[in-house]
């Protein structure tokens, strides 16, 4: 190695050395300043990834030809027990829970755009489980806009239990 | 031609010299003010040991200051512009890291790992263009427009001098 090489590598080192020891003496003098070892592991907190598929919004009055289309009710099960689109299936939308794989497995070899899913309005559970749908390789899923209370003011027909209230 | 090349890339040194300084002096100072918030970032990679990580955050914000602030006065310019370089490549493999992993995070490079955008291929490529300014420095830089250059030129005239009185 080159003299020259040696005399920059050395230098380079001075450098990081002194940064090391102002570094060292700062955290050290201020009263903020971190361990300088720290034995448990850090509480990391990263976002979970984003669904980048979207579904498509439908209104109520632009559902046509609904015999070949299923229905998937992303509400909770309580409601959708209370009442439901006849026909449609259950599928609570869980945040914290990919929708089971089996389950997704049938609604993909359906085909595609038959899939629509009605969530609430609350927490917009239609619009994230069809994305989640979508997300899993379902083709052409849709959801309708402003849920189950939009089909219930479309004065659209709906299945209620016996034993509720 | 070759000559007037390399006069023309001793020129550009400076600008990519200074700019680099003021680049690295912006990242250090959250660094240095949020010891805790950097570590985080540090830790967020998960490259790191944990009883390695409160050291790395607490000495690499004051490495990038002092090699910052010797690349803008040009002194041991060519030192400064290789450590600046190696901490490039490290950040550069660091990112590449957090990329396989799918990691959904902000670089931590100017702020903590809550700020900012999530760190993507851009991000890689603008340190690469940092890690080529560096390596240009380090390669066409003399120093001749600095504190080494006229550490330089005061040490010749010294020399001369003392060579003339004798």
């Amino acid at each position: 190695m080159s003299s020259k090489v040696t005399k920059t590598l050395g230098r380079s080192l001075v450098l990081a050395s002194i940064g090391c020891i102002i570094g060292l003496a700062f955290n050290f003098a201020r009263p903020e300043g971190i361990k300088f070892v720290r034995s448990a592991p850090y509480n990391i907190y990263v976002p979970c990834p984003m669904m980048s598929k979207e579904a498509k919004p439908i209104e109520v009055q632009d559902l046509e030809g609904t015999e070949d289309l299923i229905f998937i009710d992303a509400r909770p099960k309580a409601d959708y027990d209370r009442e439901r689109i006849s026909g449609s299936r259950s599928l609570p939308f869980n945040p914290l829970k990919s929708p089971p794989k089996d389950t997704v497995e049938k609604l993909k070899a359906l085909g595609p755009n038959r899939i629509v899913v009605i969530g609430d309005t609350d927490i917009d559970s239609g619009r994230l489980l069809a994305a989640e749908l979508s997300e899993a390789g379902c083709l052409g899923v849709r959801y309708i806009k402003g849920g189950f209370p939009a089909w219930k003011n479309a004065g659209k027909k709906i299945e209620r239990s016996e034993a509720g209230p | 031609m070759i000559q007037k090349l390399r006069t023309l890339a001793l020129y550009l040194a400076v600008p990519i010299r200074i700019y680099l300084g003021v680049v690295f002096i912006a990242a250090c100072l959250y660094k240095i003010s949020q010891p805790h918030e950097f570590a985080l970032s540090i830790a967020t990679y998960g490259i790191l040991p944990t009883e390695l990580v409160n050291p790395m955050a607490i000495m690499l914000p004051w490495i990038e200051l002092v090699c910052g602030l010797t690349l803008i006065f040009g002194l041991w310019t060519k030192a400064s512009a290789l450590a600046i370089s190696g901490m490039m490549i490290m950040f550069i493999t660091a990112l590449l890291i957090a990329l396989s992993k799918h990691l959904h995070m902000s670089c931590g490079c100017f702020a903590s790992a809550e700020a900012g955008d999530d760190i993507n291929y851009l991000t890689v490529v603008r340190d690469s263009l940092w890690l080529a300014g560096g390596m240009f420095v380090l390669w066409f830089d003399d120093g001749r427009w600095g504190m080494d250059g006229l550490l330089r030129r005061y040490f010749q005239k010294k020399a001369s001098k003392n060579a003339i009185s004798v």
